[in-house]
């Protein structure tokens, strides 16, 4: 790599150009701190002798300004390049910062983040912390973990956390050798860890994250991947499965990240050639894992699908406009008003605007959703006030299901479920699921089950408001509640607005009776039939 | 001649029984059909963990543990 230079370079408003005959990996530094890292010919397309990378899409709204921009060789430092570039209008030096001033880089996974490469021994203090008591409550459980990815490669290659990843990575390899086994495990480490007060969200039946709070209040994220052996192949979740000996891994050795001693696979080698190929020796900060696809169906099948959508919803709830409160649903205040219900459940509640307007009604509610960004914001202002909870619920995962359609079963009755504008982004398997949440909240009582979907997005704006994408056919979603045991009391359609091409919603009122889920006696011309 | 050709094509979309089109048929209904049942496991192990959890107090009648482990199981889904 020594040897490779660019030549043709040019830094536009649009994009980098650039020539060279062999693939390279450039370091693209705003008044010369990183911002971002790519491959020129993997990432770029080739355009009149020359290679052209654009600029990624979350850079794009701090691109107004001027800025001394210069390509590094990501290997060697070599400048190799250095423009004075103008973007749009502005006059002033361009910041590539979050609000509160904090440096931002594109991380490997394309993503505007924090990385450690602005980070202070004081400040990556709290995430080595982290990481110890997370590896001793991890060894407690009952497993062996080390330090896996990206951040065993900091610690082997560089002796600190590299400085263009923006988390940490912990793995272990499992006793057991089947998939259901694995799980049950890591659901084990993360009932665990909760019990120490680390929160954790769960990425799969395999992988969860643990929250770690840092010195200025970020929220940083520990990845705890589970690995098992079978038939002579380790399978790493999120990317790896290989055929590997258990020698390799245990037991294992030490590594240090600033000094400080943490395990890392007994034969590094070939366990950061495993996930980066035999260059893991070289800095790459554009690295991508090239997973066969073989090994993410497989993954896929034992162990994903429980945050379909997850990511859109964490996207879509950090803008602050979509967290600003709308008012109480016209869906909210018929339900008050048809009143005879103890508790009011919002199942998929999103920003909590009904749940805090029923409470205010002196009713009790429950929000419910599977984004708790959503509705932190209510869940703060309400904290004190008796008559509300919120409650993370992801209908994809069926241990929440159960244990938080359980816990609401026994909330005071009568009860009313509502479910406004959630089936629309659903899976089919997330429906039949939300409507089994229903009926086990529903259950020992008379009260309803409301829900209210589009059937038609129309152009006026509700859709978008509502952050509804798409539309369910009315039949499709009768049809699922009487498959689920639903009897439907009423339904009627009605445009929400005087718009010529209004959006249309279909409001269900159903219940589920009593008597679906008990025994039915056997009448004597049955008795005896297979 | 359009209509035989309109055959034809349907047959061999179909997959001709011994053609390769018909092996890369039921080699994607395959691989359909494994995903399927690898799906099986994340249920089995949620179905599993929630059952050895809960059910024992549950057989007890025992409410106040009961309640006390829905509420300590709903803790770790903050």
């Amino acid at each position: 790599m020594r040897f490779l230079r660019l030549s043709h370079a040019s830094v536009g408003t649009d994009g980098v150009r650039a020539f060279s005959p062999r693939e390279v990996v450039v370091d693209v530094t705003f008044d010369d701190r990183r911002v971002w890292s790519f491959w020129l010919h993997r990432d770029g397309s080739f355009e009149r002798g020359r290679w052209f990378v654009p600029w990624p899409a979350p850079l794009l709204k701090y691109l107004d300004g001027v800025a001394s921009i210069a390509l590094v060789d990501s290997d060697t430092h070599d400048v190799l390049h250095r423009d004075t570039v103008r973007f749009g209008a502005g006059a002033s030096r361009i910041s590539v910062t979050a609000p509160g001033g904090e440096p931002l880089s594109i991380d490997k996974s394309g993503k505007l983040v924090r990385t450690f490469e602005t980070r202070s021994d004081e400040q990556i203090a709290p995430l080595l912390n982290a990481i110890e008591e997370v590896l001793k409550a991890l060894e407690a459980a009952g497993v062996d973990p080390f330090l896996a990815y990206g951040t065993a490669l900091g610690a082997v290659r560089e002796g600190q956390v590299l400085g263009h990843d923006s988390d940490a990575d912990l793995g272990y390899v499992s006793t057991h050798d089947h998939p259901v086994d694995v799980m049950r495990e890591s659901f084990r480490l993360q009932r665990r860890l909760t019990e120490l007060g680390f929160p954790v969200t769960r990425y799969s039946g395999g992988a969860f994250k643990v929250h770690v709070r840092e010195t200025d209040g970020h929220d940083r994220g520990l990845d705890v991947f589970a690995g098992f052996m079978r038939e002579g192949v380790l399978y790493l979740m999120g990317e790896v499965a290989t055929p590997f000996r258990r020698e390799w891994i245990y037991p294992t050795t030490t590594a240090y990240l600033s000094g400080r001693p943490f395990p890392v696979a007994a034969d590094p080698d070939r366990f950061l050639t495993l996930a980066y190929g035999a260059g893991w020796r070289s800095p790459d900060p554009a690295f991508r894992f090239s997973t066969p696809a073989s090994t993410i169906r497989r993954f896929d099948g034992w162990f994903r699908g429980m945050r379909v959508g997850r990511a859109h919803w964490d996207r879509y709830y950090s803008k602050p406009h979509r967290r600003r409160l709308r008012e109480p649903s016209s869906l909210a205040r018929e339900v008050i008003d048809g009143g005879g219900f103890a508790t009011y459940v919002d199942l998929g509640c999103g920003r909590g605007e009904d749940v805090r307007f029923v409470a205010s009604q002196g009713r009790r509610a429950v929000g419910l959703d599977a984004v708790p960004r959503g509705y932190a914001d209510v869940a703060r202002e309400t904290a004190e006030d008796p008559l509300v909870e919120f409650q993370q619920l992801n209908v994809l995962e069926t241990r929440q299901l159960l244990a938080v359609s359980a816990w609401a079963a026994r909330l005071p009755g009568p009860r009313v479920v509502v479910v406004r504008h959630l089936v629309e982004s659903l899976t089919a398997r997330g429906r039949q699921q939300t409507w089994r949440a229903a009926r086990m909240m529903l259950a020992g009582t008379d009260g309803r089950l409301h829900v209210e979907f589009l059937v038609r997005r129309g152009k006026d704006g509700y859709a978008k408001d509502a952050g509804v994408r798409k539309r369910r056919r009315r039949r499709e979603v009768l049809g699922e509640l009487a498959a689920a045991g639903a009897t439907i009391e009423s339904e009627h359609l009605y445009d929400v607005s005087d718009h010529p091409r209004a959006a249309r919603v279909c409001r269900v009122v159903a219940r589920f009776d009593r008597t679906v889920d008990q025994p039915v006696d056997k009448s004597p011309e049955q008795e005896g039939r297979p | 001649m359009k209509a035989t050709v309109k055959k034809a094509k349907t047959l061999w979309d179909r997959g001709i029984p011994g053609t390769d089109s018909e092996l890369r048929r039921r080699v994607a209904a395959l691989e359909r059909e494994v995903q399927e049942c690898r799906a099986l496991n994340v249920r089995l192990a949620e179905l599993t963990d929630i059952v050895t959890e809960l059910l024992l107090p549950v057989e007890a009648r025992d409410e106040e543990t009961l309640r006390r482990l829905l509420d300590k199981y709903r803790a770790e889904f903050f």
